[in-house]
Order: structure tokens, then sequence, then C-alpha cells
């Protein structure tokens, strides 16, 4: 009862804001009306001449984003884990991991296109850099400050350096990494938009960029409402795959997000 | 990983070797070890011990808080080096280095929350690389059940009560079969009913295996229960003050000795020879 409750408000409130935004005292030419924008979005949706069709922009961007997310994770956390059980390795390379830090993410962009191209391969490796930087530091941390008493319980029952990241730093690292997750995504789709509109003919970040430079305000609109379709959807998997980790982590390993 | 024919293998064979020691002596000659402080200042910790433990020997080492206890236990386990003296396990030196031979139970709740009791107690044995052996998963059959565990064998530690938990532990560092097992202050902080009751299984399982067992408590009670002997340290520098030998009978029902004229006489002599070394 509650929960549909909660549900109706929420359509009335979504009734309320296209009643607005269709018959406000909006200026039209900066803000679409819902009666433009939708009759657009069914045109662009099949495709129109010189634009791909939307549901291939909509994937484009996915693709890139999931792509960037894999490696992002998968190399910030086993860099992360394995470099907390070397110390010497990891002090060493600190300055490096910093020097890449301390740029600015969007400045890696010029330097991923003259060496990737236009196109998949440039969205994919910045979006992949920027969820690398946030995962691999939070798992690092987390990871080089695993529980002590495990740690020597693993030496004293015989266990290898290689059996330490396994049954414990591994272990450790994920409760970071399911701290990271809500910022690692939202990361990754800030990432590929932003190669797409400087370095992309394809996307919704190119759209949205073609759209500004062709004044067409419905573009802008159709571009942001997909974007932020995507947004929420990859934040309810990410709650989902929060939920699973959490039944299998004690609480006090749940780490905090230090970004 | 370790290589010891003599070792008894598999579980039937525990149960027939009760009178079996597979038990190393452990002698520490000289011991001294001190330690820095952030301010500069060296404070001893341990000074001149020298102390023979007989194989499949239990004793029990009790002491002011502070004392250096732990860092005496360390330095048998080789997590620590002694400064000065020499630790011997069955005649061999120990170098500041770990070895199978040697199992350790810490005063913390070790135990790794993300694996099941049966993976927990099988992860020594998985180091070794010896866990899917017959014998090997026989020893943990038998540990399990010894230990009243075999019920919760698929459990997470989470779902364990505290004193199962500690049996869990206690279950991981025999399933090694280790010589000599170190324990740490390892019921501290459990209930008076559930550390009886844990203090049984102890001996039940210490009987059938007959390790050497060297244990730290500062509950005198306890060390006056489970102990052969027990070994009252000094305040810091620890240094051995005196030796008591208990002369309760074994094997011991943890329950009923506390009655007996025996353990009430050790009791007070143990406080006695503790009493000299608090402040008034």
């Amino acid at each position: 009862m509650k929960k549909f409750l909660i549900v109706a408000v929420q359509l009335l409130l979504l009734l309320f804001i296209g009643l607005l935004w269709q018959y406000g005292q909006l200026d039209s030419q900066l803000f679409s009306r819902p009666s433009t924008i939708a009759p657009r979005m069914a045109e662009l949706w099949v495709g129109v001449t010189g634009l791909p069709a939307l549901w291939q922009q909509l994937i484009d961007t996915l693709q890139a984003t999931l792509g960037g997310l894999a490696i992002g994770i998968g190399l910030g956390f086993s860099i992360g884990v394995i470099l907390a059980e070397f110390p010497l390795v990891r002090e060493a390379t600190a300055p490096y991991f910093n020097a890449i830090n301390a740029v600015p993410r969007v400045a890696w962009v010029p330097v991923l296109t003259m060496v990737f191209g236009f196109g998949l391969m440039t969205k994919v490796i910045m979006s992949g850099l920027i969820v690398f930087l946030v995962v691999f530091f939070n798992v690092l941390d987390a990871a080089t400050h695993a529980p002590e008493h495990l740690l020597r319980n693993t030496r004293m029952l015989g266990g290898s350096r290689w059996d330490s990241v396994r049954d414990v730093r591994i272990w450790a690292g994920l409760g970071a990494l399911m701290a990271a997750l809500p910022s690692a995504v939202a990361l990754a789709l800030v990432g590929v938009v932003f190669a797409e509109s400087l370095a992309a003919e394809n996307g919704l970040g190119s759209l949205m960029f073609n759209a500004m430079h062709a004044n067409d305000t419905r573009d802008l609109m159709i571009g942001a409402i997909m974007l932020s379709i995507i947004g929420v959807v990859l934040a309810a998997i990410v709650r989902l795959l929060q939920k699973y980790l959490a039944m299998r982590l004690p609480s006090d390993l749940r780490g905090e997000n230090h970004e | 990983m370790s290589n010891h024919p003599l070792r008894k293998p598999s579980g039937q064979d525990l149960e027939e070797s009760a009178e079996a020691v597979i038990g190393y002596p452990v002698s520490l000659r000289g011991i001294g070890k001190s330690f820095a402080t952030q301010s500069g200042q060296t404070i001893r910790a341990i000074e001149n011990i020298d102390l023979e433990v007989d194989a499949g020997d239990f004793v029990v080492i009790v002491g002011p808080s502070g004392c250096g206890k732990s860092t005496l236990l360390n330095c048998i386990a080789g997590l620590e080096k002694t400064e000065i003296g020499q630790v011997n396990v069955n005649g061999r030196q120990m170098n500041g280095q770990i070895n199978s031979d040697i199992g350790y139970m810490f005063q913390q709740d070790t135990l790794f929350p993300w694996y099941t009791v049966e993976k927990n107690v099988a992860l020594g044995l998985r180091y070794a690389g010896t866990k899917n052996d017959p014998e090997s998963r026989e020893r943990v059959d038998h540990l399990l059940e010894m230990a009243d565990l075999s019920s919760v064998r698929n459990a997470y530690p989470s779902e364990l009560s505290g004193g199962m938990r500690r049996r869990v532990a206690l279950c991981a560092t025999l399933a090694i079969q280790p010589r000599v097992l170190l324990m740490d202050e390892p019921f501290g902080a459990l209930d008076t009913f559930t550390k009886a009751s844990i203090q049984q299984y102890l001996l039940k399982l210490w009987d059938s295996l007959r390790p050497t067992v060297i244990f730290i408590t500062h509950d005198l009670e306890e060390a006056v229960t489970l102990a052969d002997r027990v070994v009252v340290l000094s305040r810091r520098p620890a240094r051995i003050k005196e030796i008591i030998e208990i002369g309760i009978q074994r094997p011991r029902d943890v329950y009923a000795l506390k009655d007996t004229p025996e353990f009430l006489t050790d009791y007070r002599q143990t406080w006695r020879a503790l009493g000299g070394e608090f402040d008034h």
C-alpha cells in the first residue's frame, strides 16, 4: 500500500513537471516543449539523415561505459590488491600513480585521441582511466590496511604471500570496491560522454555536442534524458551488486569511499 | 610444506594414539628483548628467561598485564626475533622464522568471515597442499566432531556464538597438527560459562593429540585448571618469578575440579606468587 502511494506520487510529480514544462512560462527557444521533443525523439529513434539512430547512440554510449567500468574495475582492483601485499613496489610506484591522479581527468582526452583516434577506443580508455583511479586508490588503501590479525594468522598457518592476497586482501579490497562502485559508475559515464563530445562521431555525448552547435534544443534535451536513463539503470544494477556483496562481507569490512 | 613422517595423519590414528605425544620439547635460554618507544627510550620487555618445556606438556604463563607475555610467545612463534638468547624447538634453533611445527591461537577473532567453518578449519591444510588428501579430510571431520561443530560446518562465522567461534579457531590451529601450540589469552573475551565449556574441549583435544602447549592468560583460575605447570612472570622487565607444579590429576573435569582441595591449594599458591607483583 505504501509502495503504491509512493509510485502514485511519483507519477503525479512527473505529470506536474510535464505540464509545467509544456504550458509554463518558459522560453521555448531555450527549453523545447515536450510536444516538440516527443515527435523528434520518435524520429531520431529510427534515424534521420546525417545522424545514427538514437538506439544506436544509446548502445554506443552504454557499451563504452560498461567497457570502461570493466577495464577500470578489473585493473584498479587487481593492481590495488597486489600492491597492498608488496610494500616495496607500492612505495616505489606511489609517485607515478599520484602523478597520474594529479592530472585533471578531462585533460587526458586530447592525449588519448592522439593515440587512439576518434571512436570507441578513446571513449573506453578515457572512462576506464577515471574508473581505475577511483577504484585503485580506494582498494589499495583498504587492502593495505587489511586486518593485521588475519594476515598474521595466515602466516602462522603456513600461508604464502599469494595466500594472504587471496584470503585476506582481496576481501578487504572488496569492501572498498563496494563503497566506491556508485562513484565509479557515475564517473565512467562522465568519462564516456566527455570523450564523445570531444572525440567521437557517435554516442549521446556527440549527439548533444552537435545539437549545441546546431542550436537544436530538442536534441540536447533528448540526449540528457537518455543519459539520465542510463545513469539510473546503472545505479540500480550497482545497488543489486552491493546487496549481494554485503551478504558475504562482515560489516567491519564494508569500507568507506575515500574519493 | 611439512615433512614429518612421524606425524600421525588420520583421524582414526588420532583416537588410537590417545597416549602418544606428538609435541616437541621447547627450551628457552636466556631470552631477552627490548623495544624502543617513540620518544627514543629503550624499554626492556623481557629479561633472561630460562624455561624448559617437556614434550607434550601443558604450561601456562601468567603475569601482570603489559609484562611482555605476548612478546615471549611471538619470539617462540618466530613472529619476532629474540635479541638475546635462544629458542629451541625439538633441539632446533628458531631464527625468527615461521615454522609449520608451531600453531598459534591468537587473542583476536582470527576466523575468516568470508569462509565457512569447514573452510576455516581446513585453511592450513590448503596452504600445505594436503587439503584434499583423505587423511586431511578425515582429520577435519574428526576435529569438528570432537568440538561439536559438525552441525555448523557449512555456517559462516558471523552465524556462530562467541564460544563456537573460538572452538572453530582452535580446530583450525590444530588441523595443521602443530607440535607446539601457542595460545595467547585465547578465551579472554568469553564469559565464565562459555570459558569453562571451551576449556573442557581444549583439554579433550589436547589429550587426544598431545602437542606441547604454551598458554598465556591473566586468569589464574584458568591457569590452574589447565596447566601442568604455571609459570609466574614478574612485572616488566619480565622475569620468571616462580614455577608452580599443578597436582590435579588428569584427565580433568573442568567443572568438578574447582571443588577439590588440590585446586584450591594450587590456586592460592599462584595468587601468592603473583601477589607481590601488584602495586598496593
